[in-house]
């Protein structure tokens, strides 16, 4: 056999294959599973977990998540259909347009948030309301923006200055997250009829649906403001019509350095938390998380950073944004919930010190969620 | 900063204890602790890791300088305990020079065996031993090692074997033997006059004749290897940091080389792979302890059931097994009895896994070494909770002994059950570390390293590895290996990292310079060959 070659191993029994052996999941069971129920016994923090999609949801709740801390709906855009219906969205220039599209996008979103919450059944699920710059869904090729001219019975100029305007020097800072939702409020109101139409729809069918509706980058207790009311009249009207109601959460992310230090007016509006550690770590310390590779080995290596800031959370700047935003923010509200939904999530170190602000959750990928459920445990355990 | 630099051991005392490890290093510590609790450890001494950071920061002559006194002092402690004397020919003191981080760090720094022979000092050990063999045999390695590690003579290129023994296999040829132990005394002596002449001829360097200046070279060698490349790698892996420093231990050397009653070997008081409560083990009769790490002989069982298991996995029959490849269970049924005792003394007083080094000097057991052992995920889990449930630590204990990102190996796929049974088997080897892979073999750390930057799965496989190819294990999938036991280096290491590995596969052939595996048809049940 020569390099390059397939090979498979087997380390437990010394065995060695020809070619690629399929692999499967692994499962919690025997003294996996006992140390996790022993986390349990000692555990403060609960684990929640971020998923998109039904499949993730199950693979989490078998590593023992208790809930969604962030379910994005961005990736719930992507296929076929639906990308056409959500590109007619945002190249539409009229209101009436973008809520014709929207209207053929509800039924698709109505289906994912009913799939997601009836598999995460009598436990929170936090869903984020659309987050990302709308180039993002455009198409940027001839052929893609021919067929979107030819679907939207408009010329091809037209569709090329409309993916043109959407263009921005600095997209991260730009058009997103809550500022959709309040430049096209009916973003907003269509996302809430699809999260609260599919809980009425389970409700019915005796299901017991716990939905949070986030409202993502606010910095201005007035963004978020704006956008609790469509929340709210919207789901008074749907309840209204079908005659049910599904209890609700409207919370916030914590992503914006400025909501952290006005975490106390905000929570008036805020029923929960939860700390958009990816961003606030962004903008903290003002590094592009897609362009630290350039500067971060010479970093490290001169110690300027001992780690990375975007896989160990910051204890010291970003953390201390994190534990004083907690504090103000539950002087506002009391029992205010709150979490923690960046990838830091998973990583022991930050879980520990999460369980020592007093975040009541955090959140991580399915694969990390028994890590963060002993370190949980973990910083439990060490306190006494 | 602690004025005291060096603390000393042996016979039943101690100057320093377990919780010293931040100063002495676990396994200084360790070597006091075992004094404390009545195990038989060689006398020496350890240099504190405080003085590592002053090595680095004051550099070493003044390190030297500082330290002078009080090393002195510490081999007379020894000498005394020993009786036997540095350079001394009709009684020779030999001592091994070994690191000791306050995190095991196996494999990734220095040691030096046998320091303190000579030319003059080799005629008396031969003549006081009446073992002219095992004298120059000691010697030869001596100077292999030293020349390694203290002078720096490296292979040139990574294709190349190790210069020294690139010498051992010419002289080896001349008389067309295989074997090292093949070797007259004869050879034995002309490989130390060899060995020196080619130290000169790379380095530039005389090999020192004086046993405190081969000290002096050796301690600094050990703190200079804390900056070595694999060391500053394995140390970001695994998050230790510089700070830390090490410190040197320097023991009385005992001899598993001198002859059928002597022995050397590693051992764990569990299963480190799957976390059984299994005491299991290596050893080697007549060799001393790097043969049995290095993976260059391949070392047989312990205990009578690993041999029996090892030999199923091998297919080799009961009747060959017993006259071939005997466990000490069965060879040495008295030192066996005493090590399975104190092995389990030294779980239940450190109550956790314990990996363990020991040599049999003619009949007399000594304990090396003893540390909480490396172990994989599921070994982590299962002894956490055996340990609970023997009442050894409770459940708050439990909970801090594993370590939350190793749970990331139990969350690996594993083999699917149907696409197993219908796999083909190619060959057999160790099972050295649990766990599925599957990917493209690569035969060298860099590719290994390159070829998974690129986006590829790897397999890398070598003939056994060393401290040098751990970037590419860490990038590997998988590791396989043709030599080396359950302790050898690849088993060791994989386990640390949570890596499947495969070792001892006797019936692979790597061919370095060609990038080829074949398989030799002995032990190819299909008696296939590849190409």
């Amino acid at each position: 056999m020569h390099e390059g070659d397939y090979l498979s191993l087997n380390g437990t029994t010394g065995e060695v294959y020809f070619g690629e052996v399929k692999t499967k999941p692994a499962e919690v069971t025997g003294d996996f599973a006992e140390l996790m129920e022993l986390c349990k016994k000692y555990t403060k923090l609960v684990v929640r977990t971020n998923a998109d999609t039904p499949h993730d949801a199950e693979v989490a709740s078998t590593f023992g998540a208790v809930g969604i801390g962030l379910c994005r709906t961005e990736h719930m855009f992507f296929e076929n259909e639906k990308i056409k219906a959500m590109r007619e969205m945002i190249l539409s220039d009229t209101v009436e347009g973008r809520e014709k599209a929207l209207d053929k996008l509800l039924p698709y979103q109505k289906q994912d948030f009913y799939g997601i919450l009836k598999c995460m059944d009598g436990m929170p699920v936090n869903i984020r309301l659309l987050d990302p710059p709308l180039h993002e869904f455009v198409p940027h090729d001839l052929k893609g923006q021919e067929t979107m001219a030819a679907e939207m019975g408009v010329s091809v100029q037209f569709i090329q200055n409309r993916v043109n305007s959407l263009s921005e020097h600095n997209p991260m800072l730009g058009l997103r997250g809550c500022r959709l939702g309040n430049t096209f409020p009916e973003i907003t109101a269509m996302q809430t009829k699809a999260i609260l139409g599919a809980a009425v729809q389970l409700k019915k069918e005796g299901f017991n649906p716990m939905p949070e509706i986030m409202v993502p980058l606010v910095g201005i207790v007035n963004e978020l403001d704006i956008q609790e009311s469509i929340i709210r009249k919207t789901a008074k009207k749907l309840f209204e019509k079908e005659g049910v109601e599904v209890p609700f959460k409207v919370g916030t992310m914590i992503e914006i350095p400025r909501a952290a230090l006005t975490a106390d007016m905000i929570a008036q509006k805020a029923e929960y938390f939860s700390f958009g550690t990816n961003d606030l770590t962004q903008m903290t310390f003002g590094y592009s998380r897609d362009d630290i590779a350039s500067f971060l080995p010479s970093y490290l290596e001169k110690k300027i950073l001992d780690v990375d800031p975007f896989q160990v959370l910051d204890q010291n700047g970003v953390g201390q944004l994190i534990k004083m935003a907690v504090e103000k923010g539950r002087q506002a509200r009391k029992n205010l919930k709150c979490g923690i939904c960046g990838e830091h999530g998973g990583e022991p170190s930050s879980v520990k010190f999460c369980h020592r602000v007093g975040l009541n959750y955090v959140s991580c990928s399915p694969f990390r969620v028994p890590i963060a459920r002993l370190a949980a445990a973990q910083a439990a355990v060490e306190e006494n | 900063m602690n004025e005291k630099r060096v603390y000393t051991f042996g016979n039943g005392k101690a100057e320093g204890k377990a919780d010293m490890k931040n100063l002495l290093g676990g396994k200084g510590a360790n070597l006091a602790e075992m004094n404390l609790i009545g195990v038989p450890v060689p006398p020496g001494f350890t240099i504190t890791t405080d003085v590592c950071n002053e090595f680095f920061e004051k550099g070493k002559d003044n390190v030297v300088a500082l330290l002078k006194n009080e090393v002195e002092k510490s081999v007379q402690h020894i000498e005394g305990l020993m009786n036997s004397k540095f350079g001394d020919p009709a009684n020779p003191l030999l001592v091994s020079v070994r690191s000791g981080a306050r995190a095991s760090m196996p494999g990734m720094m220095d040691t030096i065996l046998n320091l303190g022979l000579n030319d003059t000092v080799v005629v008396g050990l031969a003549a006081k031993t009446g073992n002219e063999r095992f004298a120059y045999d000691s010697y030869r390695r001596f100077v292999q090692m030293y020349g390694d590690v203290v002078l720096g003579m490296k292979p040139v290129n990574k294709e190349d074997i190790d210069p020294f023994e690139a010498i051992i296999q010419k002289v080896k040829a001349e008389r067309g033997i295989k074997l090292d132990n093949e070797m007259t005394v004869e050879e034995l002596k002309k490989l130390v006059v060899l060995f020196k002449e080619a130290i000169k001829a790379q380095t530039g360097k005389d090999f020192p004749n004086d046993p405190m200046e081969q000290l002096w070279g050796a301690i600094c060698a050990v703190f200079d290897s804390w900056m070595n490349e694999r060391a500053i790698l394995y140390r970001k892996m695994e998050g230790i940091p510089q700070e830390w420093g090490t410190a040197v231990s320097v023991m009385a050397m005992v001899f598993g080389n001198m002859g059928n009653t002597s022995a050397t070997g590693v051992c764990f008081s569990r299963d480190a792979g799957n976390g059984e409560n299994r005491f299991n083990g290596e050893y080697l009769v007549n060799a001393q302890g790097e043969d049995v790490v290095a993976g260059i002989r391949t070392p047989q069982q312990i205990t009578k059931e690993g041999s029996q298991r090892w030999a199923k996995q091998q297919g080799i029959d009961e009747e060959t097994r017993k006259a071939k490849f005997p466990s000490m269970e069965e060879t040495m049924p008295e030192i066996y009895a005493q090590l399975n005792a104190l092995q389990n003394k030294l779980e239940k007083h450190y109550h956790d896994m314990q990996d363990m080094e020991f040599t049999v000097q003619e009949g007399k057991l000594w304990f090396l070494q003893t540390r909480n052992g490396k172990r994989t995920g599921t070994a982590m889990v299962k002894i956490a909770m055996d340990l609970l449930h023997e009442g050894e630590i409770d459940e708050k204990t439990a909970i801090l002994r594993c370590e939350s990102n190793k749970l990331d190996e139990l969350l690996h796929p594993v083999f699917d059950k149907e696409a197993l049974a219908q796999a083909r088997v190619l060959t057999r080897g160790l099972p050295a570390s649990p766990g599925a892979a599957c990917g493209q073999i690569v035969f060298f750390a860099d590719d290994a390293a390159k070829w998974h930057e690129d986006g590829h799965h790897v397999i890398m496989v070598r003939i056994e590895t060393s401290p040098e190819d751990l970037a590419g294990m860490s990038a590997a999938e998988g590791i396989l290996t043709a030599r080396g036991g359950m302790t050898s280096h690849a088993a060791v290491v994989a386990r640390g990292m949570g890596k499947c590995c495969v070792s001892g596969a006797g019936a692979i052939n790597v061919d370095y310079r060609t990038a080829r595996l074949k398989l030799t048809a002995q032990s190819c049940t299909k008696a296939i060959i590849f190409h």
